[in-house]
């Protein structure tokens, strides 16, 4: 693993030897400082917003999953009682409430403040960007976990151990009107920082990217999927096997979240690019 | 410890409200004609209502399929006598349907009457509302009577379930086996941790994009070191250690338990119960009910084709049972305009009357439904202490105006 | 320059909750109840419905780690992921919310199989031939991986009056109001063809079923994943 790798290559060209280089961790790679106190790549720089964000995202999931634990069997195994509308009711229309009005104010802060920010941007700010944004898709698969496993495990749980109440039972609560929607906010804001601030990589002469359609089509049909599921239960089987056909669209549609690995891989090109560009200036920053 | 928190937060919530109102467990939410004309519970008991844990409890009665069954559900053909439990609050340990072992599911059909027998015992401290539950497929889990059960503290230590094999040793099923799962379990995952390792530690991931994007997809770039030699090495290793590790378990459980069987499905048809003696007839004639006094009158025409006097004593429909007073009191009442005792080949039209806010409490009859049924069983006792179930089933004319 | 180790340890620590989450759902909504229950755990459905079900999102992520970074350690990675989300599942929500004992609900492992079929592709190269070698180690790797802490819970024992398994007993003992045991799909005693080899037979029928399931997974990596990279919709 030195340079002994590119001596090797006996017709290498100035840029097969740059590629190399990419390739192995022994070329220094010297880090660059931004005139601000914390550099593009620093973790109290850009990456502030990843860890702040899926930590953050971590506790709230951890605070409902407790809830659930403290008050699912005690007030919520009977949807007509004045508990389960004090304990539980009301958690429903304060996630809604809250993710609501979170959501909207995110998305148009996002939206507002893209508008003002400048078309062109410095390598050391676009990089900056693109940090903040792998954090942005950090939480998104943070929400994704919650969604697709966490609560779906709560959920299996409950529905094999109580006989079937109605819609909003505990888990389904936290989950589908917690969880669920949290996962659209993110995969759309998300893709709403990804065109506002990354216009090299998302141009608008391209087109609404298809990674952020489908990332973003994972989370709604899943939100939609919840209506079907209710209604199914009602028409046919009571049992809640857990592999039921009516349950195989939740798999369907989480897996159009896979285009996920498309944000990273877009990102990553362009970060590339901009790397690249810097080599064959022999410049840093 | 969330357990824990649920007994304490039970015993906040029970103070300040009534032990009805959390006593249910879904059937409230499960529509009138799927509670009233499928199952009957009748002559449900629970042997105590406090045991410690791994004491017992046995819970006992009567299922009867009713000859009302919705078509709309397809016939009944398998089922399966359970309990409703917040979870494995207590353990089933025997369980008899009609005198016989039924460990499983069993077949059943429409009009039969099971007897059935469950003992528990209890495993996890707390106060537990505990329903008998007959679940049969197509229709889901139809709820018998409960009631609060409690499970006292076993003074500390863990609870042991104590399970005797065939090969005389006693294992404890809560924890049988976990050690040598869980080691066996993690085993293989650090192996596959530092397989991972392996492969991003010492060299950078995300910039080898740069490289890979330059050469053919069935390319590993051995060529130009991209995995070298070395890497292909230390892959066979780690398959071999695998394939090793996998030997070595298939050794082990060889060794350890060398008497195996499958799951095993025991699914059996229960004898058929002792025939009913059949001396009262009933026809329904009309079925009216108020909303807004939460009533339920019956115009039923009873005939005694026996050779006892009878007395109409009670009314069961899903979870309730309505007592007639002159025979016993209790907690819900029914009352017949006219004496409810027939004599031998007498027949009387009698208009039967429940006035009990549990219909609209368990929203049995809703007048916004469908269906605006009533179905259940008339019971009738005879001088000679013999009781005879009718299966009743009318539509209900709601009152829908002042 | 700017791409130092930390975009590394994002990206595969961030990845790993969805890898996780999507192998982990995959799973429980098509073979959930087989790996919920030591008493579904039988040779007839399980050696074919779960490999098939776990398959998918390792051979997604294998071709998407090996076509952008040739790193062998696609399917590694996703049991990884999948095993942790596993355990914090099983733990957390089954046996703490509800209380049911591990010994009934212990999940079955598919780490072993994928570092195999990590293993196959990296000899190989060729998703064709690891789709076909890879998917039937893959189940074999499955069965004798989650037979041997299975074997425990295969010995006999004498319960209500029935010799039974004490998988059985568990499943019997540990009350699952909404799970009658009418819902159980295991061998029955149906018919049988190959003198009494139900397993074996179930295995050959799960490899092949798994090879469907390694395509499906690398068509979610090809056509999800990777086609849409620089591309977008000029009408929406």
């Amino acid at each position: 693993m030195t340079l002994d790798v590119r001596q090797r290559t006996d017709s290498a060209s100035i840029e097969a030897q740059w590629f190399l280089a990419m390739a192995w961790p022994s070329i220094a790679l010297p880090r660059v400082m931004d005139a601000t106190h914390f550099g593009p790549t620093d973790w109290f720089g850009a990456w502030r917003t990843c860890v702040l964000a899926c930590v953050g995202l971590c506790a709230l999931f951890g605070a409902l999953s407790t809830y659930m634990h403290a008050f699912a069997w005690a007030a919520g195994t009977d949807a007509t009682s004045p508990q389960f509308a004090r304990y539980w009711l009301s958690l429903l229309v304060g996630e809604l409430a809250c993710v609501g009005v979170g959501t909207v104010g995110w998305w148009a802060w996002l939206v507002r403040s893209g508008r003002s920010i400048p078309a062109s941007v410095t390598h050391s700010e676009e990089v900056y960007r693109i940090a903040v944004f792998w954090g942005l898709v950090g939480a998104t698969s943070v929400v994704l976990y919650f969604m697709a496993s966490f609560f779906v495990n709560a959920d299996g749980a409950w529905h094999q151990t109580t006989v079937r109440d109605t819609a909003f039972t505990p888990p389904h609560i936290v989950m589908f009107y917690g969880a669920f929607p949290l996962g659209i906010t993110m995969s759309v804001g998300t893709a709403l920082y990804g065109i506002t601030r990354l216009t090299k990589i998302y141009p608008a002469s391209s087109g609404f990217p298809w990674s952020f359609f489908l990332l973003i089509g994972a989370s709604v049909t899943e939100m939609m999927q919840v209506a079907l599921n209710e209604w199914g239960h009602s028409v046919t089987i009571t049992e809640e096997i857990f592999s039921a056909p009516f349950h195989w669209p939740f798999v369907i549609y989480a897996w159009l979240g896979v285009a996920i690995f498309a944000l990273w891989i877009e990102t990553l090109v362009r970060l590339l690019s901009i790397e690249k560009g810097l080599a064959d200036l022999g410049t840093e920053g | 410890m969330p357990r824990l928190a649920f007994g304490v937060a039970l015993a906040v919530l029970l103070t300040i409200t009534t032990a009805g109102e959390v006593a249910a467990h879904g059937e409230r939410a499960q529509e009138g004609f799927l509670r009233m004309e499928t199952v009957a519970f009748s002559d449900v008991s629970f042997s105590t209502s406090t045991l410690g844990p791994g004491q017992n409890l046995t819970i006992s009665g009567n299922a009867t399929i009713l000859d009302s069954w919705p078509e709309t559900l397809g016939e009944p053909k398998v089922g399966y006598v359970n309990v409703e439990a917040p979870g494995p609050v207590m353990l089933m340990k025997d369980r008899t349907v009609n005198g016989m072992s039924a460990p499983d599911a069993i077949f059943i059909s429409k009009g039969q009457t099971y007897a059935f027998s469950m003992t528990l015992v209890g495993r996890e401290a707390g106060v537990w509302h505990i329903h008998p539950t007959f679940a049969i497929q197509g229709a889901g889990t139809l709820i018998g009577p409960g009631q609060w059960i409690t499970v006292e503290s076993g003074g500390g230590g863990t609870f042991n379930n104590s399970l005797q094999l065939l090969n005389g040793q006693t294992i404890n099923l809560e924890t049988y086996n976990l050690a040598q799962l869980t080691l066996w379990h993690w085993l293989g995952f650090l192996v596959a941790l530092v397989w991972i390792l392996y492969w991003i530690i010492p060299r950078p991931t995300v910039t080898r994009l740069a490289v890979t994007s330059q050469i053919p997809l069935n390319s590993d770039g051995h060529e130009i070191g991209l995995i070298t030699r070395r890497d292909q090495r230390v892959a066979v290793w780690f398959a071999i250690g695998t394939v090793l590790l996998l030997g070595a378990g298939w050794v082990y459980q060889q060794m350890y338990f060398p008497v195996k069987i499958p799951l095993q499905v025991i699914r059996l048809t229960p004898p058929a119960g002792q025939t009913p003696p059949r001396f009262a007839e009933v026809q329904v004639q009309r079925a009216d009910y108020d909303p807004a006094r939460s009533t339920l009158s019956m115009d039923v025409r009873a005939t005694n084709s026996g050779s006892a006097a009878m007395t109409l004593a009670s009314f069961t429909t899903s979870t309730l049972t309505f007592v007639n007073p002159a025979v016993a009191p209790a907690e819900h009442m029914l009352v017949a305009d006219l004496p409810a005792t027939l004599q031998p080949n007498e027949s009387r039209l009698l208009r039967l009357t429940m006035q009990d806010v549990v219909w609209t409490e368990e929203r049995l009859i809703e007048v916004d439904k469908p269906r605006i049924d009533i179905a259940g069983l008339l019971v009738f006792k005879n001088t000679e202490d013999v009781e005879d179930r009718v299966a009743v089933r009318s539509s209900v004319t709601p009152k829908l105006f002042p | 320059m700017y791409l130092d180790r930390k975009w590394d340890i994002v990206f595969w620590i961030t990845a790993a909750f969805f890898v996780g989450a999507a192998a982990d759902i995959t799973r429980l909504l098509f073979a959930g109840d087989w790996d919920f229950w030591v008493d579904w755990k039988d040779r007839q459905w399980w050696p074919i419905l779960t490999p098939f079900a776990t398959i998918i999102i390792p051979s997604a992520i294998q071709y998407i780690l090996w076509a952008v970074w040739r790193l062998p350690i696609g399917a590694s990675y996703t049991a990884a992921c999948l095993f942790l989300a596993s355990w914090v599942g099983r733990v957390y929500q089954w046996q703490d919310f509800v209380n049911y004992p591990l010994t009934l609900i212990w999940p079955a492992t598919v780490v072993p199989g994928a570092i195999l079929m990590d293993f196959i592709l990296l000899r190989t190269r060729s998703f064709v031939l690891t789709s076909i070698v890879g998917a039937m180690v893959w189940t074999l790797a499955f069965w004798v991986a989650n037979y041997i802490p299975l074997a425990a819970y295969l010995q006999p024992v004498q319960f209500m009056g029935h010799v039974l398994t004490v998988a059985d007993v568990a499943g019997i003992e540990y009350l699952r109001t909404q799970t009658p045991e009418y819902l159980r799909q295991v061998e029955n005693g149906t018919l049988r063809s190959f003198l009494d080899q139900t397993q074996y037979v179930s295995l050959v029928f799960g490899s092949t079923v798994a090879v469907g399931g390694y395509w499906i997974g690398q068509a979610l990596a090809r056509f999800i994943a990777l086609w849409p990279v620089g591309r977008g919709i000029k009408r929406l």
